[in-house]
């Protein structure tokens, strides 16, 4: 334990008695160690922020878009929906839905306001909390009733017209009679294929009375619990590859896109933990290239070591440890230096700032490999000297 | 100390030079030795084979009955320890540490406690009249009070043997005498025995037994004890 404890201390001695020197190899060391910390920290909390958008959203759902002529219909969407209520059992629900544009008018005031066609299961996969009247339902079948979003309320409304239940609103020239109005719904883009509060639900067969191009169909599929969404992602591609030949089905999943990011952000982060990892390499060389002026200049005192008894290893450790400590000191303050660069730039980014441990002790660990790894030569090097000719030469 | 027939090549890039012929000498426990010769006849090379920093080329060294070819790098590291003190011309003290750390630097490799290895070093520097000057840096010493450090840090071990090149060579010839005294009173105190290479011959004069060396070759090994009969 003394021994340890001296082998420090004089180490940190000789580090100190040429402290310019020691302070330019512990430079290189500190930026290396701060780039990678920087880099990871950095990397990682783009990540989070970029999750943090996804979290919660739709998971378990799968959505299916594909476009066809103007000539199919409804009932073809309804068809390949229980068709795949059928064939697929890990599909709890499955709302089909089409959407449009238009321009909302009532008493002369208007407001740009989309469409929603949907079926029932639109409805019970969003839940959407009702201010006055009633949902829309399957049994409306083609009737032009709609049910009004928040938004598109609250804009009238600051215009004076307070629209309720009963009320004959015009959508792009067709009068549409409002049944409900919806209370704020925050807007899932995996589940709703428009944002609510400003759109109008209307029965899904009643949007080519409101004279609006249904070729682009939606089926929003609820998955069961635990049922893995790369499987029903597979099953869905086979079937809907025999029911639609010809046409192009895009199928996507959130947790897809959350693996996507994270295999985006893991090359980001490899990337500029590499360039980290490539400053770090240059300082331990230039800890390298420091330790061998030191040993060529403390001959003498090496000599004078193994006189008094120290042995090739005590030779060794002595320099391997000064190595280590100036890895592990500038290691240390690289990571104060390279927290506080993420953290500067997650503030820049309006993201919050959040540690990666992984990067404390990649840096810290790395710091010591280099040190380990580039202090060795330089430390063979002392130990491997004459003590005779250390001592007699000048 | 027994050295049997010891020679010494130095390999030079136009061939080797025989720095020592043939050494045949032995050395008692307490003895005072002075080892004279002119420049380059090998004395050097003779206290570092004595010192074990050298191996012999051919011949054999025995320290202590066993012989020293046989013993492995870190025996003969652990035996420097334990047994020798060295002293050179020009100190050789780590200028980074105070006096009482240079002293003490031995003990840090023969695992001995923070506290013992100061007290010792202490003791050490109190031997050689260096009480005073215990938390100096070498650089803010005189030479002879260097000297001392050194000669402090040589026997802060207790060793058995002290070899000293040409110690009191950097000093003036007062601070010499100082130290030459200071040699005697440790060889004549503690017994330990001392071999001092020197170019001063009233120095060799004050040693029990004195060897000049010529060429690598031993041309005398004279005793006070002889020197008397032949004066008689
Ligand atoms: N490391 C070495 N490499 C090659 N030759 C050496 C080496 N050390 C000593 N020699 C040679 O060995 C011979 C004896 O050298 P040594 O240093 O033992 O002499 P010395 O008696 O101590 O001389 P001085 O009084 O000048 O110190 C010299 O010829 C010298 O050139
Ligand atoms: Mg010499």
């Amino acid at each position: 334990m003394t021994y340890w404890r001296r082998l420090i201390t004089h180490a940190v001695t000789s580090l100190f008695s040429s402290p310019l020197r020691s302070a330019l190899a512990l430079l290189g060391i500190v930026i290396g160690s701060a780039a990678v910390i920087a880099m990871v920290n950095i990397g990682h909390n783009a990540k989070q922020a970029m999750l943090k958008q996804f979290e919660g959203m739709g998971a378990q759902s799968t959505t299916i878009d594909y476009q066809q002529g103007a000539e199919t219909s409804v009932a073809a969407l309804l068809d390949l929906r229980d068709h795949l209520y059928r064939s697929i059992p890990g599909l709890e629900i499955i709302a089909a839905t089409t959407t449009g544009n238009g321009t909302l008018r009532h008493r002369g005031q208007s407001a740009f306001a989309s469409v929603v066609g949907a079926t029932d299961e639109l409805f019970a996969i969003l839940e959407p909390q009702l201010r006055a009247g009633r949902l829309t339902a399957d049994l409306d079948g083609d009737a032009p009733h709609a049910v009004l979003g928040w938004k598109l309320y609250q804009d009238f409304r600051q215009q004076g017209i307070y629209l309720g239940v009963g009320d004959i609103v015009v959508f792009d020239d067709t009068p549409v009679m409002l049944v409900g109005v919806l209370e704020d719904f925050p807007h899932n883009s995996f589940l709703s294929p428009t944002p609510i509060n400003n759109s109008l639900i209307a029965p899904l067969e009643s949007l080519r009375r409101l004279n609006q191009d249904t070729s682009r169909w939606r089926l929003t599929a609820v998955r069961a619990e635990g049922v893995d969404y790369e499987l029903v992602q597979e099953q869905l591609g086979s079937e809907l590859r025999r029911r639609l030949p010809q046409t192009m089905v895009r199928i996507s999943s959130p947790e897809q896109l959350i693996e996507n990011i994270e295999k985006q952000t893991r090359i980001l982060t490899l990337t500029l933990g590499a360039i980290g990892g490539v400053s770090l390499l240059v300082g331990g060389i230039g800890v390298m290239n420091i330790m061998l002026v030191s040993v060529s200049e403390r001959r003498r005192e090496i000599g004078l070591r193994m006189a008094i008894g120290a042995r090739v290893r005590d030779i060794k450790l002595q320099f391997l440890t000064e190595a280590l400590i100036l890895c592990l000191a500038g290691g240390c303050v690289g990571l104060l230096f390279g927290i506080a660069t993420a953290f500067g730039a997650t503030q820049y980014f309006g993201h919050p700032f959040e540690l990666s441990m992984a990067s404390v002790v990649l840096g810290v660990g790395v710091s010591t490999l280099v040190g380990l790894f580039f202090g060795y030569h330089p430390a063979v090097a002392a130990a491997k000297l004459d003590p005779v000719d250390t001592l007699y030469g000048d | 100390m027994v050295l049997d027939n010891v020679r010494k090549a130095y390999g030079h890039a136009t061939g080797s030079v025989e720095a020592l012929k043939g050494i045949n000498l032995s050395i008692e426990r307490g003895e005072l030795i002075a080892i004279v010769g002119q420049s380059g006849s090998g004395k050097s090379t003779l206290m570092n084979i004595l010192g074990m920093l050298a191996r012999p080329t051919a011949g054999r060294y025995r320290f202590d009955g066993r012989d020293v070819a046989e013993l492995s790098a870190d025996q003969r590291a652990a035996l420097r320890n334990r047994s020798i003190g060295f002293v050179f011309q020009s100190f050789h003290l780590l200028p980074q540490m105070v006096a009482v750390e240079n002293v003490a630097l031995p003990l840090h490799y023969r695992q001995t406690s923070e506290a013992e290895a100061g007290e010792r070093a202490r003791r050490a520097l109190v031997k050689v009249g260096l009480e005073a000057r215990m938390h100096h840096k070498p650089g803010e010493l005189s030479g002879g009070q260097q000297q001392r450090v050194a000669i402090a840090r040589a026997i802060v071990t207790h060793p058995r043997v002290l070899l000293a090149d040409e110690p009191t060579g950097a000093l003036d010839s007062e601070t010499g005498e100082e130290i030459l005294s200071l040699f005697l009173e440790l060889n004549r105190n503690d017994g330990i025995t001392t071999i001092m290479v020197t170019h001063n011959p009233e120095v060799a004069a004050r040693c029990e037994r004195c060897l000049v060396l010529r060429d690598g070759m031993l041309l005398s090994d004279t005793r006070s004890f002889d020197k008397h009969i032949s004066l008689a």
